[in-house]
């Protein structure tokens, strides 16, 4: 986060409590902040992919290994709906790549988050935890980030992140046999609620910056789906992305300028 | 068919490689990025960017079980969760109204 913003707005969660550090009570906020609408949410967008997964003839252990393995969900979807389509293989693995593509990014974004670099946790490690990171895993750290001491961020994150892949597996097998007795329309629902419930989130985060990316890139991947496809998403991020981030540049090159020329006026 | 599940194998294994070689490059490059700098605000916005329009792909054009609903029930239903979100500022109200609105207008418009 940039100095300047902390400054001009501090977060109103940090001045009223101090951020939590003792591992069991991050732990047990983690399991708090699960067991609402992240983990429901999760549950049935898994018993939603199970559903289509049936559909396009996966048995029960085929659909649970793509969860456990992929970890997902858009990428999931592509797959299970391009096998039903009976696209070639390298259609398929294009494709997967393409949805789950993000994945570096949030990667990237919450290996600061925790700060694993600070602490010098081993890459192999960190590989291993990140396989387990979930948009809704993402969305939480970003939520939490100040509520949570820094060194106890992994704590939350394990606390969270695993038992999240949990209710996700238990989804899978339960949408498998779930399908048959839950109405369409009711399943429909729920799982229309996970892409509101994210969007929201992204709405919520203190980082305006953040806000306007995502409004952005909401705003351009729908309108871009119709003529790129897949790389819709791709576009609307950068686009997105770099769009909110122009001032920034602007301002540090500004920053930059006026250093130098007091480095010049000190000199002389 | 044993081939036909022998094949389903290999493109699951496709589709873990195709999704954790990213998870992997994200660790490599993370690990790289000086925090704080201008370059790692950018990665956040960009994922920020790219998530938002993954779930607005799945509200405008959907796949999967989403796809067998009227775009009528989908976009009034985001605009009542954006619009209580304003409002209000309590996500559970807006997201579960928006849920409801879904459920109704979708059942009225399957009818």
């Amino acid at each position: 986060m940039s100095k300047d913003q902390s400054q001009s707005s501090p977060p109103p969660a940090m001045d009223r409590f101090a951020p939590l550090s003792d591992p069991r009570q991050v732990a047990m906020l983690a399991l708090r902040d699960l067991f609402q609408v992240p983990g429901l949410g999760l549950f049935f967008s898994m018993v939603g992919f199970s559903a289509i997964a049936r559909e396009a003839g996966f048995g029960l252990k085929e659909a649970l290994a793509t969860s456990a393995l992929v970890w997902g969900m858009p990428g999931q979807v592509a797959m299970a709906s391009l096998y039903l389509a009976g696209a070639s293989a390298a259609v398929i693995f294009m494709a997967v790549a393409l949805a789950n593509m993000r994945m570096m990014l949030m990667v990237v974004s919450t290996v600061d988050l925790i700060g694993f670099r600070r602490h010098g946790t081993a890459l192999i490690k960190q590989i291993f935890l990140m396989h387990f990171l979930a948009i809704t895993t993402w969305i939480q750290l970003s939520v939490v980030r100040g509520k949570v001491a820094d060194r106890a961020m992994v704590i939350y994150f394990m606390a969270f992140a695993l038992p999240l892949f949990v209710i996700g597996m238990t989804g899978t097998v339960l949408g498998f046999y779930l399908v048959d007795i839950v109405p369409p329309l009711l399943l429909k629902s729920i799982v229309f609620t996970t892409p509101l419930y994210i969007l929201m989130m992204v709405a919520k985060i203190r980082i305006q910056l953040f806000r306007y990316a995502g409004v952005v890139g909401g705003a351009l991947a729908p309108l871009l789906y119709p003529l790129i496809g897949e790389w819709a998403i791709l576009t609307a991020g950068i686009v997105g992305g770099t769009l909110v981030m122009l001032p920034r540049l602007n301002t540090a090159r500004q920053v930059r300028h006026k250093m130098h020329r007091k480095k010049r006026h000190n000199q002389s | 068919m044993i081939d036909q599940s022998l094949y389903l194998w290999v493109l699951i294994l496709l589709a873990f490689i195709a999704t954790d070689i990213w998870r992997v490059l994200g660790v490599l490059l993370a690990n790289r990025i000086t925090p704080e700098s201008l370059f790692m605000k950018w990665i956040n916005a960009v994922a920020y960017a790219m998530v938002c329009g993954v779930m607005m792909l799945v509200v405008v054009h959907p796949a999967g079980l989403v796809a067998s609903s009227s775009m009528m029930a989908r976009l009034p239903a985001f605009a009542v969760t954006i619009g209580l979100m304003l409002w209000r500022g309590n996500t559970l109200l807006a997201v579960s109204s928006g849920a409801i609105t879904f459920f109704c207008l979708d059942y009225f418009l399957a009818s």
